[in-house]
């Protein structure tokens, strides 16, 4: 027999404590959803079912016997730290769901600059964690554009990525050790060591999960030495995309490490270049690191760079500008969801990876899909901004109108069908759908396809570490 | 109807950071590097006039709306969403001077714009942009045509081919009047003015047509002798230093700063000022 | 050669622009005397056919006032009697009110009159050919000196410098009396009528004020620091987009576009520092800023900083002057013998 509503709250409440458990309608509301149905959220509409409780958990062994009490009980628990995910990872689609919410846990346990690893707890927002880094020295080198909002767990958890990715990489190359909870409520430590052969390297059970598999409590990363001082900003215009994958593959191909390589189409780019870049592509770079090295990479994408006769070099000035107010805070959220209102008019973003002999044509085919498929579209465009040696990232950006249609149904009007073609193409030309967003709730769908015959694999991690499917229902896995 | 909204491309100056702030030999400010917008207040003037459009064309009768602005080509970007937008005509005075400081400049030439065969029964524009601060366009322009301008415009409605409702925000309130056309409307803080989106459909059935250009000079010619056309001369430009003493309280809780900030500063400036 | 103040005393705020009239002569008063010869100058007050008395202008350092009785105060009225009273001799400088008002009066004037205006001056120096003023430009980023070279020079002070002035008490006035209230001419005007009425602005006179700024979102939001605000005896005071946004009523609005206020205290909550915004707290005896960004231009213009969730340190901070005035309420009582 399922809990009822009020029995799950005071389950709940003999566990944390009735300060910890919050049942305010309002807040149960916004915490049935995350930025991806944002456009019902600000009209007011919500279609998912509304959670039984949101519990601020306090501790690991809190973490641990709220989990239990959930798996005992057959409820859904839905895993949540800064609340800034895209793809409805926090959407709660079970009927009295709970929202277990690690900001609370937000201590930075040690930031150990001998060994160059900083411990903290899930909730600690990264930007917290940058700064106090920073202020000795040091950096994390992971700047997701949700770093004023976005907390450790979670950035773990949808194995996120950053600006400076190309010469720091992902937060899977970050992340040295973790503590996790799983539904059974075993804890489980991994240590902190420079490498290990002992068998599969279970950090990636773990990174990645979504909620679907447990619940991070604990995150060892990483850190570097900061050195911003010896940063080289390198800004171009260019005619086309496809030169500028080949400019992107040779600065990698060659060895080169920049932290910045970023790639944006005319129209992705208008919004932050129009001033500049005259509808024309821009490709950015930043060479940063010891000075010597740094100087080095710089010359050496200059190089590469000049032997492209369509590029054309810009003021550094207009690219630092730029890059100042690269990242995304509260204000900029604030004033996002006040003008989606009135001008009906909403973006959203898709992103995906590839080998470099596919991703051009997967770049020309989406955006000349959508933009023939989907009615309403006011913008399409992207940009690559993560490369690797065997290919690069592709971030779509699709903006539209909302026209004739119920706050409700924007997602399956357009939102949905946009993200269906890029999917849809990336995975049929052999790249993968999701680059650094997660699959979260609405890329199950194609989930199969994006593993094929490695599905296996996948599956038999769910059926494993939470048999009775109750972390976050209908994430990574379809409901 | 013929409405006219002016607008003006100008700087996003709140992107420019502390030290981006030089000041040239010749008192020009390097604004080149940050990103552009329409003003603010001509904004809401642009999304007042279409929604104004709206209003007649659902009452059955039509409304043709342009868009004028001066300066370099930086501007011809926004009048191509414009024109996807519904303004019918959007043109661009082409002037290399330094109309920061001149807002005479800029009315003789929306005027003698005006003069030129431009039907027109109502003007929209900004109350005033963030360069010269000089909140002057309007009134000037309103002199210049011999019309009346109603300042601070915060909505418009549709009554009728020659009459419309203003609401304006007024020394004595928020009124609202039912005029007569033909006026100039000076637009302020109007709440809910956001300008819309084109379509890339809409945008495309605008096609690749550059933007129209008029040379100033050829419409300054047809200033009435005696008008002034300049505006105060700049002297000198300084950076206003708001540094205070920004004291940082630090601690581990919300809590205990909350704590530190009324026992060590609140509490007794409360008292001190009987709060 | 003469200058003429001109105030309206049909606007609701006509007491503060007297202060102010009071304050910006007596500033330029040794400027003021060369043009005016001694303690000349002319004051213009328009009032209301309606009003029930003359105008009061106690205090104001003038010896010369005329008074102009208008049907109603409307800017086309107001215009055509000044260009009346003013074409035949004009004066060399006309200071209006740093209102709307004064603004739209200043600059069509000149347009009229044919000389040159300047609108929300912080001061000016006169020489012998032109006027050189000082305002704020650039948004408020800059300080800006500018000169106007053509006679009539007409200017209004910017708000919020010159507030409390020290009014004469000894002058004896020279009243001189015109009614213009057969001017009626303003046909383009069909119909009018208040939506809501500025009665006094709160927020201009607020000791205390909680302004909140871009980074605060949601009607809701606003409302509940609305309620807070009341509840620790302060205004609220809210940034553009917020304000644009309709979640507040305009005359909440602060910065250079709202009221400037100034207060002795300033609780800025997720205040960024755009210098437009700041214009309107920046008269703040201290400001105490709460922002999660510690590199936003608020830290270094404010007195005190804490870099935090604004909405925790406010909850935090209603409790403990709660608490601290129940403590105070419990000292006045008898302690119990122990």
């Amino acid at each position: 027999m399922a809990l009822t509503r009020e029995n799950i709250v005071e389950g709940l409440e003999e566990i944390v404590g009735q300060e910890q458990v919050i049942t305010d309608e309002a807040v149960l509301r916004e915490s049935s959803v995350d930025r991806f149905r944002r456009f019902e959220e600000l009209h007011g509409v919500f279609t998912q079912p509304i959670p039984a409780a949101v519990v601020y958990v306090h501790t690991t062994e809190e973490t641990a016997a709220v989990l239990k009490f959930a798996n005992d009980n057959m409820i859904n628990i839905v895993p949540r730290t800064g609340h800034t995910a895209t793809e409805g990872g926090l959407e709660t689609i079970a009927e009295n769901s709970v929202v277990v919410d690690g900001s609370a846990m937000n201590k930075i346990i040690k930031i150990d600059t001998y060994n160059m690893q900083a411990t903290c707890q899930c909730g600690t927002p990264l930007q917290v964690l940058e700064d106090q880094l920073r202020e000795k020295g040091f950096t994390t080198g992971h700047s997701p554009q949700s770093k004023p909002l976005a907390q450790m767990g979670g950035l773990v958890a949808t194995r996120s990525i950053g600006q400076f990715s190309t010469l720091y990489g992902g937060i899977e190359d970050m992340v040295v050790g973790l503590e996790a909870v799983f539904p059974n409520g075993k804890i489980t430590k991994i240590k902190n060591v420079p490498r290990r052969a002992a068998g599969p390297d279970i950090r990636h059970v773990v990174i990645g999960n979504e909620g679907a598999l447990c619940f991070i409590t604990e995150v060892t990363v990483k850190i570097y030495k900061y050195m911003p001082e010896n940063n080289i900003l390198l800004g171009y215009t260019l005619d086309n995309m496809k030169t500028g994958f080949e400019i992107l593959r040779e600065v990698m191909v060659n060895g080169y490490k920049p932290s910045v390589a970023r790639l944006y189409d005319p129209e992705d780019g208008a919004y932050h270049f129009s001033h500049f870049a005259d509808g024309k592509c821009v490709i950015i770079f930043m060479a940063e690191g010891p000075e010597k090295i740094s100087a080095a990479t710089a010359e050496a994408i200059e190089a590469i760079v000049a032997k492209y006769d369509e590029c054309q070099k810009v003021d550094t000035r207009y690219i630092q500008t730029w890059f100042d107010h690269l990242n995304w805070d509260a204000s900029n959220v604030a004033e996002e969801r006040a003008e989606i209102v009135e001008t009906k008019n909403i973006g959203n973003t898709t992103e995906i990876s590839a080998n470099w002999d596919i991703i051009n044509s997967i770049y020309e085919t989406c955006v000349e899909r959508i933009r023939n498929e989907i009615p309403d579209m006011t913008l399409v465009g992207g940009h690559s901004s993560h490369s690797y040696i065997n290919g690069t990232n592709l971030y779509f950006v699709h903006y539209y109108n909302v026209v004739d249609c119920k706050p409700e149904e924007e997602i399956t009007k357009y939102h949905r069908p946009i993200k269906k073609i890029i999917v849809e193409e990336t995975i049929k030309a052999g790249g993968s759908m999701c680059h650094h967003h997660g699959v979260g709730k609405h890329r199950t769908d194609w989930i199969r396809d994006e593993y094929d015959t490695s599905y296996y694999i996948l599956e038999t991690l769910k059926k494993s570490f939470d048999p009775k499917g109750i972390m976050n229902r209908g994430t990574i896995f379809p409901a | 109807m013929y409405i006219l909204t002016c607008f003006k491309v100008v700087p996003d100056l709140d992107k420019l950071s502390g030290s981006s702030w030089t000041i040239d030999d010749q008192l020009n400010i390097e604004t080149a590097f940050v990103s552009k917008m329409i003003n603010p207040y001509d904004e809401s003037a642009l999304e007042i006039a279409l929604q104004l459009s709206d209003q007649i064309t659902t009452s059955g009768t039509t409304a043709e709306l342009s868009a004028i602005t001066i300066g370099n080509s930086q501007a011809d970007l926004y009048l191509k969403s414009l024109r996807a937008l519904g303004y019918k005509k959007a043109c661009r005075i082409n002037c290399s001077i330094d109309l920061r400081f001149n807002p005479e400049y800029i009315a003789a030439l929306i005027g003698a714009y005006i003069k030129q065969n431009n039907p027109c029964d109502l003007i929209l524009m900004g109350r005033q942009s963030g360069e010269g601060d000089n909140a002057k366009t309007p009134f000037i322009t309103a002199e210049i045509i011999g019309w009346p301008c109603i300042a601070d415009v915060l909505k418009v409605d549709y009554i009728s081919p020659k009459l419309i409702s203003v609401t304006n925000l007024t020394d004595n309130g928020i009124l609202r009047q039912t005029v007569k056309l033909p006026c100039l409307l000076a637009v302020g803080n109007a709440p809910n003015s956001h300008l819309r989106v084109p379509t890339l459909k809409t945008i495309k059935t605008v096609g690749n047509e550059p933007a129209r250009v008029i040379e100033d000079k050829n419409l300054i010619k047809f200033v009435k002798p005696g008008q002034k056309i300049n505006g105060a001369k700049l002297l000198g430009l300084e950076l206003i230093d708001h540094t205070r003493q920004g004291i940082i309280i630090e601690g581990n809780s919300a809590e205990e700063k909350a704590l530190l900030l009324y026992n060590n500063y609140l509490k007794g400036w409360l008292a001190d000022n009987g709060l | 050669m003469d200058f003429k103040y001109i105030l309206n005393a049909c606007s609701a705020d006509y007491p503060a622009r007297l202060s102010e009239a009071c304050a910006f002569i007596n500033a330029h008063l040794k400027i003021l005397s060369d043009i005016g010869k001694g303690t000349a100058g002319e004051a213009i007050i328009f009032y209301c056919h309606s009003a029930d008395r003359e105008p009061d202008f106690t205090g104001l350092p003038l010896q010369r006032i005329k008074l102009v009785k208008l049907n109603n105060y409307q800017p086309e009225l107001a215009l055509s009697a000044l260009f009346s009273i003013e074409k035949d001799k004009p004066a060399e400088l006309y200071i209006f009110s740093g209102n709307q008002t004064g603004t739209e009066l200043a600059v069509r004037f000149s347009c009229r009159i044919g000389g040159s205006s300047l609108v929300d001056i912080d001061k000016f120096e006169l020489h012998d050919s032109h006027l050189e003023c000082y305002k704020s430009v650039y948004s408020g980023y800059l300080k800006g000196r500018l000169i106007l070279d053509q006679k009539p020079y007409c200017l209004t002070p910017a708000r919020g410098i010159y507030t409390a002035g020290d009014k004469s008490d000894d002058i004896i006035y020279r009243i001189t009396k015109l009614d213009f209230e057969d001017l009626t001419n303003i046909n383009f005007i069909k119909k009018s009528e208040y939506i809501s009425k500025q009665e006094n602005n709160q927020l201009e006179q607020a000791g205390f004020i909680v302004a909140a700024g871009r980074g605060v979102k949601g009607r809701a939001e606003i409302g509940r620091l609305e309620n807070i605000a009341t509840e620790l005896g302060a205004q609220l005071g809210v940034s553009r987009p917020v304000a644009m946004n309709a979640w507040a009523p305009l005359d909440r609005l602060l910065g250079s576009s709202g009221t400037i206020s100034r207060p002795e205290i300033c609780l800025a909550l997720a205040v960024s520092g755009s210098a437009a915004f700041y214009a309107g707290i920046e008269k703040s005896k201290y400001i105490i800023a709460v922002n999660t960004d510690d590199h936003a231009p608020i830290i270094k213009a404010a007195d005190i900083v804490i870099i935090d969730d604004y909405k925790k340190i406010l909850d935090e901070l209603v409790l403990i002057i709660k608490r601290d005035k129940e403590l105070k309420g419990n000292a006045g009582k008898a302690l119990p013998e122990v």
